[in-house]
């Protein structure tokens, strides 16, 4: 028997899946067309959080695929006490994955997939870098305070990474000049999971405290050049909404965006902040950036073409992201659904995958 | 190994052997596949073979060269959770003309003291400070550096002992361990082991924080315990001989 949920928790208004509503979703795979056991559906919007989280072909991956095909063995509703604070929806983890769902009669709709990463517990904020003799050394910085004297910082924000040791790794590939003192702003895997991407975030006080140390670091505006990675995008979105003044003395370089990269963009030109003369860089390695491009390449380029500084040509900023732009209207041609073919959302996703 | 509270990691005695040869000296260490995050090791592995440009020097003259750089995962066997990411790092070090010609690193007493000013020097170098600045001894203690030999732990491996030393800032909690293991009068091997305890924030943890430490310590004495160094008669001699002008 289901256990009984407080009444505040039960959320009336989205009770059953509307006919009309129905419609939208597809089979999740060949194997889920209830041969045997419920018919497994999932709205075709969930592909992109689902390739950011899942890789076909990775033991992992087809674990995952696996373990929700396997839905389609759901036991009845009643039976069911994996809820997720909601009388109707439910929700199992595959490794970093959690899929919501809902089971209705013969069928288990996917509503909606979130991403968790794992991560260690040290915490959001400043940090110094050094590397000596061959080692890494780091120290926390009082107060998130920057020293007050002329010289230029270098400060990278990381994307997601598994330890702070990861990041400080990272954030020594991006220190270009030796001249001067390199910092971290760590953002931690919680503070990611929190923020959350493709609009699955729900923040609280972890990732309400990161943005305020990150937006003090930004009101001191000192001179400083920035470099900001992945889903560190997300954590400097939020901090900005917090910024008071202007940033005319910092300069942001922003590499593999992900997530609202042109909003981020536009609020760093509100902010009269400066861009470095690559605005924008993508390297190869990077699946979430080039998962991230399918939804906004073209606002990204538009966001590019807005940033003021006369040495950035509106062309060359587009030529930044143009040969991805390209490879990804290809991907998202490829993947829209066509009823009449009948595709499975597993094969856009392995379609797709091929393309990233 | 079994590690307390079902944590499961590589397999040391299943794995592809990486061998270096570092002049009359040959280094061997096991570097398992288990759920790698990352690896990365030197494709060169003779000494007189490593590229000039994977040398990095400092600017009290040491030379040091990255041999590995690896990370692993280290599952919880109940959940399949990742519960540690364990990172390890061989570096090789040639140490200043000076300290050659005296063959400190086979001398165990003058290797010691010797270790000591390198991270004190370290100190120097990271904060940019003199031995003669006002606030040395409070950058040390902030650092949490050794200041006695004592202060180190001792490795016994027959002939030569192998010396751990640790050092971190205050800011990040408790000293991170370095092993220094003497390999001939020019070079010295300095191994970092560092793990983290790693946790999802949408499942309970429920490790005991008590056991974190105990692990980790587990986790890096795995490794030592496979970590072969084969020195030639020579050096052996010449260790043997150091050791006892010492006494």
């Amino acid at each position: 028997m289901a256990p009984r949920l407080p009444a505040h928790t039960i959320n009336n208004s989205n009770s059953y899946i509307r006919p009309e509503e129905e419609k939208k979703y597809i089979y999740f795979s060949q194997f889920t067309k209830a041969e045997s056991g419920r018919h497994v559906k999932i709205k075709p919007d969930l592909l992109l959080p689902f390739l950011y989280a899942v890789k076909p072909g990775t033991h992992e991956g087809e674990l995952t695929i696996h373990q929700i095909e396997n839905l389609k063995k759901t036991a009845s509703i009643l039976n069911c006490s994996r809820n997720a604070c909601n009388a109707f929806d439910h929700m199992i983890r595959i490794y970093n994955l959690q899929v919501y769902y809902r089971v209705e009669s013969a069928c288990v709709y996917i509503t909606n997939l979130k991403v968790t990463h794992k991560g260690d517990q040290k915490e959001a904020g400043l940090y110094n870098i050094y590397k000596h003799l061959g080692k890494t050394h780091s120290s926390r910085i009082k107060n998130d305070k920057l020293p007050i004297d002329e010289s230029i910082e270098q400060i990278y924000i990381n994307g997601v990474v598994t330890n702070f040791d990861t990041a400080v790794k990272t954030s020594l590939e991006h220190h270009f000049d030796d001249r001067s003192k390199l910092r971290l702003f760590y953002n931690p895997s919680a503070v990611v999971n929190e923020l959350g991407l493709w609009k699955s975030g729900s923040q609280t006080k972890t990732s309400n405290t990161a943005a305020s140390k990150l937006a003090k670091v930004l009101n001191q505006n000192k001179k400083a050049a920035w470099s900001v990675e992945g889903e560190g995008a997300t954590l400097l979105t939020e901090a900005l909404k917090s910024v008071t003044g202007d940033l005319n003395k910092q300069t942001f370089r922003i590499i593999n965006p992900v997530a609202e990269t042109p909003d981020l963009i536009n609020r760093l030109v509100d902010k009269k902040a400066k861009h470095s003369t690559e605005p924008v860089s993508l390297t190869n390695q990077s699946r979430s950036a080039s998962i991230a491009l399918l939804t906004h390449n073209e606002k990204l380029a538009e966001s590019i073409g807005n940033i003021p500084e006369k040495k950035i040509q509106i062309e060359d900023a587009r030529d930044v992201v143009q040969g991805h732009i390209e490879k990804n209207m290809a991907v998202s041609n490829s993947i829209k659904p066509k009823p009449s073919i009948n595709k499975t959302f597993l094969d856009l996703v392995r379609k797709a995958n091929k393309l990233i | 190994m079994n590690f307390a509270n079902k944590i499961v990691g590589p397999d040391f005695e299943r794995a592809d052997l990486v061998l270096f040869g570092l002049g009359n000296v040959e280094l061997t260490f096991p570097l398992p596949e288990h759920r790698s995050e990352s690896k990365n090791y030197l494709a060169s592995q003779n000494l007189n073979d490593i590229p000039e440009d994977k040398w990095e020097v400092d600017s009290a003259g040491i030379k040091t060269c990255v041999l590995v750089d690896q990370t692993w995962l280290y599952e919880n066997a109940a959940t399949l959770d990742d519960a540690f990411s364990t990172n390890l790092t061989l570096v090789l070090m040639q140490i200043p003309e000076e300290a050659q010609k005296k063959s400190i690193p086979l001398n165990k007493s003058a290797f010691a003291y010797w270790i000591i000013d390198l991270l004190k020097g370290s100190v120097f170098n990271i904060e940019d400070i003199t031995p003669k600045d006002d606030l040395v001894a409070q950058y040390l203690k902030d650092w949490q550096v050794p200041e006695h030999v004592s202060d180190m732990g001792l490795i016994e491996k027959g002939k030569v002992d192998w010396f751990i030393a640790a050092m971190g800032h205050t800011s990040m909690g408790l000293p991170e361990p370095m092993i220094f293991v003497p390999i001939n009068n020019q070079y010295v091997l300095t191994i970092n082991i560092n793990s983290a305890k790693l946790s999802y924030s949408d499942r309970e943890d429920t490790f005991p924080e008590e056991d974190i430490e105990p692990v980790k310590k587990q986790i890096m004495m795995e490794f030592l315990d496979h970590l072969q160094i084969t020195y030639s008669p020579e050096v052996l001699q010449q260790i043997e001989e150091q050791n006892t002008l010492a006494v």
